[in-house]
């Protein structure tokens, strides 16, 4: 129960952090993906399944902000949150450098995954590698920032093997 | 088997919810109107939040004014230099809101100009990167805006309302790859249809290879798809290439810069609008 509260309050986080981004920052909008963050989050400090559904649920909510179809994000974000999840059982993710790359990758796989599906779908090739790569840059020192600041304290060496 | 499943449990999650999301795709391409309802629910959901964080957003924007403005009057024998610091930072809010202002000027003077009723909505969440283009308003059903309302600005042609719910509606842009609109080129009167290309730009289709059509060239909207009112501006052609076939192949670069959209006016097209001045007096 606590545990599906805190995810709840996660998710609102995420949204309420869109728009508040939106509103301050649109320029960060675009380099800056928000859900993709507490996804990382959560696949490296709880359990695969725990990390697995908030991907699910946050991408799906990234969908009704962001998409024009319910389920890319969805897809994406559920994919990235197995493997980064996996990533987080076999090494020790705890370090600053660590999760640094683990957001970088995740941004890529994210990218990589949405450009497959983009391209099943029919619709036109948008990924530019630069940018991803930029994206990826971004995501990683911002989600440092952001864990530094919500994750202090966080039993990071209590993760699940 | 039921050991199978209790060993495996977090690979089969994931293989059942990426089928799932499959399906879902899949059923909302078969099924628009279902696909549509789905996110209507979604966002209703996700409304109060979102619209609380922007109302939040708006609420640090006046406190912070109002600090500045209090701090002027407290601390008004400070140092010059301290004085010059406290006025540049006020100086571009004061900047910023004499360009939200004239925005809304204008969207107030485009209102005058459209024979159908309008609502001023604001964005409050924009997608231009990845491989759709969409927004979310801080307007929905409530204020009447419907699916398949037109949306404007003074620069011109912005998308169609999509989904609507109670406190907000998600925008597609007419740059949106499955976006469509039927446009004319003002100089020559060709028409044709404007559709999204998934980046910044919009291709015009269905213009004969013989057409007269050069860079330049005004694009407006011509109103046949009961959407936009005609003569909205869409956008300037850019390039003109030999097609396949019979056809030109024409890129336009839209007239509205989408990545610094922050107002826009819906056409309703239904009933008029329930709260038309909203909780934010826009």
């Amino acid at each position: 129960m606590k545990s599906a509260l805190r995810a709840l309050a996660a998710l609102a986080a995420a949204v309420a952090a869109t728009v508040m981004l939106q509103a301050m920052a649109s320029w960060a909008q675009d380099e800056v993906d928000v859900f993709l963050l507490v996804v990382v989050f959560y696949a490296v400090s709880g359990g695969r399944t725990q990390a697995v559904t908030m991907g699910a649920l946050a991408g799906l909510t990234q969908d009704v902000l962001a998409s024009q179809f319910l389920g890319f994000h969805a897809f994406t974000k559920t994919a990235v949150a197995y493997l980064v999840g996996g990533l987080g059982s076999r090494l020790m993710l705890g370090q600053a450098l660590p999760q640094f790359l683990a957001l970088a990758l995740a941004t890529i796989l994210d990218g990589v995954l949405m450009a497959l599906l983009a391209s099943m779908a029919g619709l036109p090739p948008h990924l530019q590698p630069g940018g991803l790569l930029k994206m990826a840059l971004v995501n990683g020192f911002v989600g440092l920032l952001v864990y530094g600041v919500v994750g202090r304290g966080l039993p990071w060496s209590r993760r699940r093997p | 088997m039921m050991s199978f499943f209790s060993e495996n449990r977090t690979p089969v999650l994931v293989v059942f919810l990426l089928v799932a999301f499959l399906l879902l795709l899949s059923f909302q391409v078969r099924v628009p109107d279902a696909g549509v309802r789905l996110q209507t629910t979604l966002l209703a959901i996700c409304s109060p939040v979102a619209r609380g964080s922007a109302g939040v957003v708006d609420g640090l924007g006046s406190v912070w004014r109002n600090y500045l403005y209090l701090q002027d009057l407290s601390h008004a024998n400070r140092t010059l230099q301290r004085r010059l610091v406290h006025l540049q930072v006020e100086n571009q809010l004061l900047r910023e809101a004499d360009l939200e202002g004239e925005r809304l000027r204008g969207l107030l003077a485009l209102e005058g100009q459209v024979e159908r009723p309008t609502l001023a909505a604001r964005v409050i969440s924009l997608e231009v990167a990845g491989p759709f283009r969409v927004a979310v308003l801080n307007r929905g059903r409530g204020s009447g805006i419907r699916v398949n309302d037109g949306v404007i600005t003074p620069d011109g042609v912005v998308g169609r309302i999509t989904a609507a719910a109670g406190g907000m509606s998600k925008v597609q842009f007419i740059t949106d790859p499955s976006s469509a609109a039927a446009a004319v080129l003002t100089r020559t009167r060709v028409q044709g249809m404007v559709v999204g290309r998934g980046d910044n730009r919009v291709e015009m289709q269905y213009v004969p290879a013989l057409a007269d059509v050069e860079a330049g060239d005004a694009v407006t909207s011509s109103g046949l798809d009961g959407i936009y009112p005609g003569g909205f501006m869409v956008g300037t052609v850019t390039r003109v290439d030999a097609g396949e076939g019979l056809q030109k192949r024409i890129e336009i670069t839209t007239a509205v810069d989408f990545r610094t959209l922050e107002e826009v006016l819906v056409l309703l097209a239904g009933s008029a609008p329930a709260d038309e001045h909203g909780e934010d007096g826009s």
